[in-house]
């Protein structure tokens, strides 16, 4: 089984080189047949680790006597659901970057150049993956460092002197992460462990364990975007819409959090000063999340600001599990999984401004309701996101709320939780807000997308509201 | 994570209010079929099929047992109302009540329940219903304090006089007459699972924030143009009377629900007949305004002559059963406190005399208003099988108490 998950990811590392290579028509089939192959491999993989009952395989692939375990594959519960969500995700982003990146979009019209944009792509898709199923720390920060060059390679595929910028800030906020948080585990794990696998840091002493989740916090908050490193995600968005979708929905964003789930899950119990840390950085970008979205007028400077505060919540979740509560980390992985479609259905829905309008500006665009699957798209996606059923987000939220017994360690629990609500109902009013002045609103154009771009906004919505069903019996079994 | 069994049945109390759903949702169907054709545009909001869910969630509401699905479809019921609201989208200030609703929906009702329903999972380690021993006043007054919001109580009412006329007229009827009544089954779960035995702010705070209810009413009432307003503030009164048994329950009396649920069935069946009556006076004098509709007995008999009998159910004028429900009120807060029941009694005449008043002016008086469109037929069905069932709501009550 184990060799499903492994091909799931180097065939895309592989493909993801060669696609440099390629363009027009070309790139669109071998860039479709490698991301549904990897989907297909990895969804098998899926369905036989369910049917044969969940349980945890670890394989260690390279060892030495110094290092110990220095790559190998770990396929347990959160793996695999996040997995499951990164390769299916992608799948459908992908689908709809065939037709979105083309001369016929208005804002950024592409001629040429196409398989450049795949490449990147593909090799993030497959450095996700296999960040998700590693079972060491070093592999943990090698596939961190090539998600971070492949979010810059795709910021900066427009090639304007802001999308570089942005590309250049992207980069060096997320290896600024990387050098603090997961050198350090490195360096801790070499010297003091003598073994780098994952499952050797519980051993760890009170102090350098201390040392070594602070570090990791810090890695993780770069990449996820929070508080104070998170500005560089709303600049970000100069992206290839399908790209952001990836980064905010699926992958870069979402990575930080389950880089630190698994050294919750690893190194629990964690010393409570940990949590403390992380307490006042998540209620810091809360705060920032509350206070800046009634400014935007970017559609996707607004589906960012949500990005921040939605990881936020996984986070709100993570320092629940460091106060002990087992579900806290269950709660988080099942958040990332609902939070994933609809965020990718609000930001495709946005890819099909510039596409069709050929502007982001919510301000200028109105009468969506005249093409009901952007327009439906864009006002459920935007009540989902603050938590309103069928959507998942709802259930990630009650999920995340039913660890209120962690109130009793500590009072901040509680100023987290009235954050959270109050976080989804100020997104609600912002967003309905522009709900009825862009959706339900007397309008001249009308919004032409291609038929296979409304499919792939159908499924999402689908798999939006089907989320936490699919979720559950994987996330169910998370602990440690 | 998430302990749930999900279960359905019925007990005597959620039957009456799965009851009064459930013949509000036909009536409402019956009176949308003409109706629905006042709106000349396409909004591009499917509205049968929104009705549809918004029924079949508050039908199950009084059946889950337990409070994750409860949840699920209240939020259900909110989502689909609110599109309900906003479904004459074109009129800003259709979408402004819309606005309105839903955020305040958001912030005093879904937080709330939200909060309370997690802290009773973290306290029980299930969501299934059952009595509540830890974290027990902070999940009775966010319970409460949710509900409320919902039921449109004093000071959380703000909403409901705007979104009642945004909405087409048989949305309003389910609204009133059905939906703010779920916040009071809601009250009467969490409070069972207490044994009704509340720190007595809580009990205080029902008890002022439902005679506010009735106060603000009355007060209101005589300034209302807009029929649909009116009717919106006779909700807010209604609501007072309802939590006014929910007090004296607090304060002791025991069974209470009988009375309680017996009354929700009367006054939804009233307010349902009041409200479809308005879309009758929408259909047709084609305006909501009531002075545009002075003398209107002269115009179209039959509409006028069911606005009459609806207001006449409504404010419990005998034969029409409200009448004995009102009575038991005020007996039942005569056990608790004399000052309150004179209070409710008196607030009862005074509420009358009012709607007498906008009777004679409006109704009966000089003037002919323009008849736009003829009374459709199905609409006054719609509103006759209410005024009929108001007749007969005891005796339904009690066949069905007594039964079950």
């Amino acid at each position: 089984m184990e060799e499903l998950f492994l091909l799931s990811f180097s065939i895309p590392l592989a493909a993801g080189l060669m696609l440099f290579k390629l363009d027009g028509k070309r790139a669109d089939y071998f860039m479709l047949i490698t991301v549904i192959i990897t989907t297909l491999l990895n969804v098998l993989g899926v369905y036989e680790f369910c049917s044969s009952g969940m349980k945890t395989i670890h394989k260690a692939l390279l060892t030495s006597k110094s290092l110990g375990e220095v790559y190998g594959v770990l396929i347990d519960p959160m793996s695999v659901a996040v997995g499951l969500v990164v390769s299916t995700a992608g799948l459908l982003f992908m689908l709809y970057a065939v037709d979105y990146m083309s001369p016929n979009n208005r804002e950024h019209p592409v001629y040429e150049g196409k398989g450049r944009f795949y490449a990147w792509m593909v090799l993030f898709i497959g450095a996700t993956l296999a960040f998700v199923y590693s079972s060491s720390v070093l592999q943990l920060l090698i596939f961190f460092e090539i998600m971070s060059l492949a979010c810059w390679g795709v910021v900066s595929y427009y090639g304007s002197k802001e999308a570089k910028r942005s590309a250049y800030k992207a980069f060096i906020v997320t290896n600024f992460g990387a050098m603090i948080g997961l050198y350090t585990a490195v360096g801790v794990g070499i010297t003091h462990l003598h073994n780098l696998s994952l499952f050797a840091y519980s051993s760890l002493e009170s102090h350098l364990k201390l040392i070594v989740f602070l570090a990791v916090v810090i890695a993780a908050f770069t990449k996820s975007a929070q508080f104070p490193f998170y500005s560089w995600l709303p600049d970000a968005m100069v992206a290839p819409t399908p790209a952001s979708a990836f980064l905010h929905g699926a992958a870069m964003v979402e990575m930080g959090v389950f880089l630190l789930a698994r050294f919750i899950q690893f190194m629990q119990p964690i010393p409570r000063e940990g949590f403390y840390v992380m307490a006042g950085l998540i209620i810091a970008t809360q705060l920032i999340c509350i206070l800046m979205y009634p400014f935007q007028r970017d559609a996707k400077r607004l589906l960012a600001y949500s990005t921040i505060a939605e990881s936020g919540l996984m986070y709100v979740a993570l320092a629940t599990a460091v106060l002990g509560m087992e579900s806290g980390l269950q709660a988080s992985v099942f958040q990332l999984f609902n939070h994933a479609y609809i965020k990718g259905l609000a930001f495709l829905t946005a890819g099909t401004f510039s596409y069709a309008l050929g502007t982001l500006e919510m301000d200028r665009i109105r009468g969506l309701i005249k093409s009901p699957v952007v327009g439906y798209g864009w006002t459920f996606a935007l009540l989902g996101l603050a938590g309103v059923p069928p959507f998942g987000v709802f259930f990630g939220k009650l999920g995340i709320l039913s660890n209120a017994n962690a109130m009793r360690e500590s009072m901040l629990v509680l100023a987290m939780f009235a954050l959270l609500l109050l976080d989804s109902a100020v997104f609600l009013m912002v967003s309905l807000k522009r709900v009825h002045s862009m959706v339900f609103s007397e309008g001249n154009e009308r919004v032409e997308i291609t038929p296979l771009m409304k499919v792939v906004m159908v499924i999402l919505l689908i798999l939006a509201i089907i989320a936490p069903y699919i979720a559950y019996p994987l996330v169910a079994k998370v602990g440690w | 994570m998430f302990e749930v069994t999900l279960t359905f049945s019925l007990d005597r109390i959620s039957v009456l209010f799965a009851l009064n759903v459930a013949i509000l949702g036909i009536a409402a169907l019956i009176g949308s079929l003409k109706y629905m054709g006042i709106y000349r545009f396409k909004p591009k909001i499917p509205y049968y099929p929104t009705l549809f869910i918004f029924i079949a969630a508050m039908l199950l509401i009084p059946m889950v047992q337990d409070w994750l699905s409860f949840l699920f479809l209240w939020e259900i019921m909110t989502l689909a109302s609110y599109f309900l609201i906003i479904y004459d989208w074109p009129e800003e200030n259709v979408k402004r009540a819309g606005w309105k609703y839903f955020v305040t929906m958001h912030l005093f009702d879904t937080s709330p329940l939200m909060l309370a329903v997690t802290l009773y999972y973290a306290g029980q380690g299930t969501f299934n219903f059952g009595p509540i021993s830890e974290y027990k006043t902070a999940i009775v007054a966010l319970f409460l304090f949710g509900f409320a919001a919902k039921a449109g109580l004093f000071p959380l009412h703000f909403w409901l006089p705007d979104a009642h006329p945004a909405a087409p007229s048989p949305v309003s009827a389910l609204m009133s007459g059905a939906m703010v009544e779920l916040g009071i089954y809601g009250s009467i779960r969490v409070l069972d699972a207490v044994n009704w035995s509340v720190p007595g702010w809580i009990a205080w705070l029902v008890g002022a924030m439902a005679v506010l209810s009735m106060l603000s009413a009355i007060i209101t009432y005589p300034h209302q143009t807009d029929v649909k307003r009116l009717f919106a503030w006779s909700t807010i009164d209604n609501i007072g009377w309802m939590y006014a048994f929910l007090l004296a329950g607090l304060l002791g009396v025991a069974g209470i629900e009988k009375g309680v649920s017996y009354y929700v069935l009367a006054h939804g069946l009233a307010k349902g007949a009041a409200f479809l009556t308005t879309g009758a006076l929408l259909y047709v004098f084609g305006t909501r305004n009531l002075d545009e509709m002075k003398g209107m007995i002269n115009s179209d008999q039959t509409t006028a002559g069911l606005l009459i009998a609806s207001i006449f159910a409504l404010e419990g004028v005998p034969p029409f059963n409200l009448f004995l429900n009102k009575v038991e009120a005020i007996k039942t807060l005569f056990q608790v406190n004399g000052w309150l029941a004179l209070f409710v009694g008196l607030e009862w005449v005074i509420a009358f005399i009012i709607f007498l008043r906008t009777i004679h002016v409006y109704v009966i008086s000089d003037g002919k208003p323009e008849v736009k469109r003829k009374l459709p037929v199905s609409i006054a069905i719609a509103v006759i099988i209410l005024l009929i069932l108001s007749l007969a709501s005891q005796f339904v009550c009690n066949h069905v108490w007594t039964g079950w």
